[in-house]
């Protein structure tokens, strides 16, 4: 991955949630709560690029799960 | 901040035109034209009537629930956890397009444009553009887009005189002699553009005309599938399928082979500086959408709040979706019609059914009947769905009965394109004449409001 873009990204994300940490109790509950699971889902996703050269987490095979089965019936078909 | 939006008809129609038109110029070509061959450019008619069917379905939620959006009104239809998962569901969906666009531009601008700069730039750069607008509302999207958009259509019209020396029309022969079987799954397969469509419930809040916002995307739609099968018959006629089913980014190539003079190099820079603007505005309609669905959780109007983690989250995503250009493809092409398929018609069924059940608005007078302009609106309408018709009669009657004979190919051929545009020019009528009605209604109504 590149080091630049590693380090914009994590700089800016690291910045904009310290701000979301100080200031959610200004925030109403389900905004809070909602922002919460954006952070923390992005936290995750980030954590699973790391590993992706190992392809513990295949998301691009498991989206085109379907693919094989419809070019197969596509071809049978034609 | 979502119920301040308002967007005219014409912005909805050239916004339906980028969604789904710049979705199909990176690589979507190329799947198309490997199933149907030379009678690719035949592919795009079963799609424009899922698009128009979805649109209708669209028009009938603004009327049955009134300055609501798709969230707002699958939870007052499900209710408050049935609903949450669907639109969970449908914020998957969104989500799947905007990491599509964002990968497959990324993809796109790295092999082809920008080969020295990382992926991980060129999708970071983008992600930050889209943010920049997810401040904003679709207002300033659809203003954009309206110098964008006319210019990319013209560019992509004129691709047939720019090309007229590299133009051959033995490429496109014999007409229709692929099966019928090849053309129909060759239809089914820009279902998945075409659905794209369904974005635009996120602003159904904004349209207050239930009537001219339906013919204002069926215009779009129109503009599509012309513009759609125009292109096809260009990248045919200069390539044959034979090398554009075997090219990752064929209408690249094809834009590639401009050569007006020798002095005018590089032609396709100037095209691609706009198509990425055009491009741009479907990935910052697609992120709005998208940021409405999260608002729609958070449970409350002012998205803006929502944009940078959504924005963040999206970089991380689309970084790890679709690796290979192939897994992208085959996505796009096989996976994503089937999706559409299976999430848009239930929901969409059930949505008519509530929307049929609860209808609030009256069906509005949009034009005085009996007046010039009202006989004009009923014979676009009347062509409309005259020509598309005579487009798919053209289709069956060319197979069944003029299949392999040189002269009937070309009759077909030109019977389908001459139908296909008097459905779009159909189209636009029918729109003006509603927007025209409209005014006059307004303008009778102040009047009377004013002499009071």
């Amino acid at each position: 991955m590149n080091r630049l873009f590693l380090l914009f990204y994590c700089v800016v994300f690291i910045v904009r949630l310290t701000a979301f940490l100080r200031g959610r109790k200004r925030l109403p509950g389900k905004q809070q709560l909602v922002m919460s699971i954006m952070y923390g889902l992005t936290i995750l996703f980030f954590a699973m690029l790391q590993f992706q050269q190992a392809e513990l987490i295949p998301i691009g095979r498991f989206l085109n799960v379907l693919a094989p089965w419809v070019k197969m019936w596509v071809d049978q078909l034609l | 901040m979502i119920h301040k939006q308002v967007v005219n008809h014409r912005q909805i129609a050239w916004l339906v035109g980028s969604v789904l038109l710049t979705g199909m110029l990176v690589s979507f070509f190329h799947s198309v034209t490997d199933v149907a061959k030379m009678d690719a450019w035949f592919s795009q008619l079963l799609s424009v009537f899922y698009g128009i069917m979805v649109a209708y379905v669209l028009a009938e939620l603004t009327r049955a629930f009134p300055g609501k959006n798709i969230y707002e009104i699958i939870f007052i239809v499900f209710g408050r956890w049935v609903g949450g998962v669907i639109n969970i569901i449908l914020l998957f969906y969104f989500w799947l397009i905007i990491s599509l666009d964002v990968k497959g531009a990324s993809k796109f601008f790295h092999a082809t444009l920008l080969p020295q700069t990382p992926v991980e730039i060129t999708l970071l750069v983008f992600v930050l553009l889209v943010m920049y607008y997810g401040r904003t509302s679709l207002e300033v999207a659809a203003r954009v887009n309206e110098m964008y958009f006319p210019a990319f259509f013209v560019l992509a019209m004129a691709l047939y005189v720019l090309l007229g020396n590299e133009y051959s029309i033995e490429r496109l022969e014999p007409i229709l002699s692929t099966s019928m079987n090849a053309i129909v799954v060759s239809n089914f397969m820009p279902i998945g553009i075409y659905g794209d469509i369904l974005l635009f419930g996120a602003f159904l809040h904004a349209t207050t005309h239930p009537r001219l916002f339906f013919s204002a995307m069926k215009h779009g739609i129109l503009i599509v599938g012309f513009t759609a099968t125009m292109l096809l018959l260009v990248l045919l006629g200069v390539m044959g399928y034979t090398i554009a089913s075997r090219l990752n980014y064929p209408m690249f190539i094809l834009v590639q082979q401009i050569h007006i003079t020798d002095f005018l190099d590089r032609v396709e820079i100037v095209l691609f500086s706009l198509w990425f603007p055009a491009f741009a505005i479907k990935v910052i309609v697609a992120y709005l959408a998208f940021l409405m669905g999260i608002g729609s959780f958070g449970g409350q109007a002012d998205y803006p709040g929502f944009n940078f983690p959504t924005g963040w989250f999206i970089i991380a995503t689309s970084m790890l979706t679709f690796q290979r250009i192939s897994d992208l493809e085959a996505f796009l092409s096989y996976s994503l019609p089937l999706i559409v398929v299976i999430l848009q018609i239930p929901l969409l069924l059930i949505l008519y059914i509530k929307a049929r059940m609860n209808r609030k608005l009256p069906e509005q007078a949009t034009i005085p009947e009996g007046t010039r302009l009202y006989r004009f609106y009923r014979f676009c309408v009347w062509l409309g769905t005259f020509s598309l018709s005579a487009c798919v009669f053209t289709i069956i009657i060319g197979t069944i009965f003029l299949n392999k004979s040189e002269t009937g190919g070309i009759i077909t051929a030109i019977s389908y394109v001459t139908f296909f545009f008097l459905a779009l020019l159909a189209s636009y009528g029918e729109m003006q004449a509603l927007n025209h009605g409209k005014q006059k209604l307004a303008m009778e109504k102040a009047s009377g409001a004013f002499r009071q």
